[in-house]
């Protein structure tokens, strides 16, 4: 089960996603999808997602490590790993 | 398309015909509210502070669209383009829809040979103002993955052809504010050569921002009116000062004639012939009384077959400067000559002002209108005409044009020398 603070990363990638990518909404984002094939998130689509996910988090986002996120579990596990916990949060 | 030579009539089957027509436009979001605003004497010139919130005012005549083009997408397409190709995307989709075609990739899933040509003026202008201030103010983090495919003239054609799926080609006329009228051109060249079956033909433009009015201000190109907006476009009346600078698109579905007789396809007009020339004389300056356009228009005329008298509707480029609106004129009385004592000029940037790259499109479309419907729209903001020009221009009434068959000339000039006549004649 994920966490709280991994649950609250999983809203803020569907809407950074539904915002990117043409024809797909919150609702349509699960942890499972496969951002290529599900979501239909092409090279481009990509790169914005991870501009997005640099601006809202201020972290970097190497290429090596942007081309191997596949799935919206990925991206949110990736963003637990390096976004530092909210001061007084649960993780 | 002729440049100058006199070419053989077109086979019937091969000849084009406009079957789709769409607009946006400083009058309204689309072509039938553009052009009913037109023939009322609406005004789409605004006077408006475009400088930036934290700046001082910068107050600019302007006609900005009557609608927003993003609210006709999704937000995330919207988000994806240009303002340029949003006016583009709009109107290409009124006008595959006023065509009885689909607006989306099962239009070229079939048989049909599809093309996509949308003229551009200043390109995606706006998008790369915006990549700048975010690459000035928060480093090269902060620039869009996206900005470079948006940034370039391309990008609204692009656009309309991925929607499309317009696989038998995707062109971008850049010939300043000629651009929407060489793309019409160019549609014609394409049917006639049998290469394509259905053409989304066009041009837009979204420049409405303190650069490019302050380069053209500095050009003493622009109407100095900003306290009666209504009366700054004044297209070929003695008072005219400059233009005002607009923005949107205009789009036709030209598509071969035996294509449309296939599909049972309404046919608005016939596109007869095209001219193209160019001054070859300077880069802002129309060529004296206006030889380049007089070529144009000549070659456009023996390209549809046409003769002089032919013509009762001239829809002029008329921007409503002082030179260029004189330079025309004498073009028009060059390629007429005394045929056109029954021409009826319009000249509706009076009313939705220069929209530069847009322009010959748009007035492409108003032309086909103007046939369809038998009328010639208004030059809304006319006094008087200049006694310098020799031209029968429509008042603020629209006047009636003659039953029977009929042929109307569309010009256009740009920056760079450029000059395009496109011939229409009503359809049967």
């Amino acid at each position: 089960m994920p966490t709280a603070d991994d649950r609250e990363l999983f809203d803020e990638v569907r809407e950074l996603l539904a915002a990117t990518v043409e024809d797909v909404s919150v609702e349509e984002v699960a942890l499972d999808c496969d951002l290529k094939d599900d979501l239909g998130v092409d090279s481009l689509a990509l790169l914005e997602l991870v501009a997005a996910i640099e601006d809202r988090w201020q972290v970097q986002v190497p290429m090596d490590e942007a081309a191997r996120l596949s799935t919206v579990r990925e991206i949110v596990d990736h963003l637990s790993s390096v976004v530092p916990a909210p001061a007084g949060g649960a993780a | 398309m002729s440049r100058g030579n006199r070419a053989a009539p077109p086979r019937d089957g091969r000849a084009a015909v406009v079957t789709g027509l769409g607009m946006t436009t400083a009058l309204g979001g689309d072509a039938p509210s553009t052009w009913s605003a037109l023939l009322d004497g609406a005004c789409g010139v605004r006077s408006r502070d475009y400088g930036p919130p934290d700046g001082p005012p910068q107050v600019y005549l302007a006609a900005p669209a009557a609608v927003d083009p993003a609210s006709g997408l999704s937000p995330v397409k919207a988000g994806h383009c240009d303002r340029s190709a949003q006016f583009a995307l709009v109107a290409a989709r009124e006008a595959l829809r006023d065509a009885g075609l689909p607006d989306d990739r099962s239009l070229a899933g079939g048989a049909s040979r599809v093309v996509v040509i949308v003229g551009a003026g200043l390109g995606g202008l706006l998008s790369i103002l915006d990549q700048n201030r975010r690459l000035e103010t928060g480093g090269p983090g902060r620039v869009s993955p996206r900005a470079v495919p948006v940034m370039l003239p391309n990008h609204a054609a692009a656009e309309v052809g991925l929607m499309v799926g317009a696989t038998a080609g995707v062109h971008t006329p850049v010939s300043a504010c000629a651009s929407g009228a060489e793309a019409v051109a160019q549609a014609l060249a394409l049917i006639r050569e049998d290469r394509a079956d259905v053409v989304v033909a066009g041009g837009t433009e979204a420049g409405l921002h303190p650069l490019v009015f302050a380069g053209f201000a500095r050009l003493r190109a622009l109407s100095q009116r900003c306290g009666e907006p209504e009366r700054a476009s004044r297209p070929f009346d003695p008072g005219r000062d400059g233009f005002v600078m607009g923005e949107g698109a205009g789009m036709l579905v030209l598509e071969s004639a035996g294509h449309a007789a296939a599909r049972g396809a309404r046919v608005h007009a016939r596109l007869s012939g095209a001219g193209i020339s160019n001054d070859s004389h300077h880069v802002a300056q129309p060529a004296p009384e206006g030889a380049g356009c007089a070529a144009a228009v000549t070659a456009a005329l023996d390209d549809a077959g046409l003769l002089p008298e032919d013509v009762r509707h001239v829809n002029a480029h008329a921007t409503s400067t002082p030179v260029g609106d004189l330079c025309e004129a004498q073009a028009l009385r060059t390629a007429f000559g005394g045929a056109l004592d029954d021409v009826a000029v319009s000249a509706t940037k009076a009313a939705f002002g220069h929209t530069l790259g847009a322009a010959g499109a748009i007035e492409a479309v108003t032309t086909v209108l103007a046939l369809r419907e038998r009328t010639a729209p208004p030059t809304r903001s006319l006094d008087r005409v200049d006694p310098a020009i020799e031209l029968n221009v429509v008042g603020r009434v629209p006047e009636p044009l003659p039953a029977g068959p009929l042929a109307a000339v569309s010009t256009s000039m740009g920056f760079g020398g450029h000059n395009v006549a496109l011939a229409f004649t009503a359809a049967p």
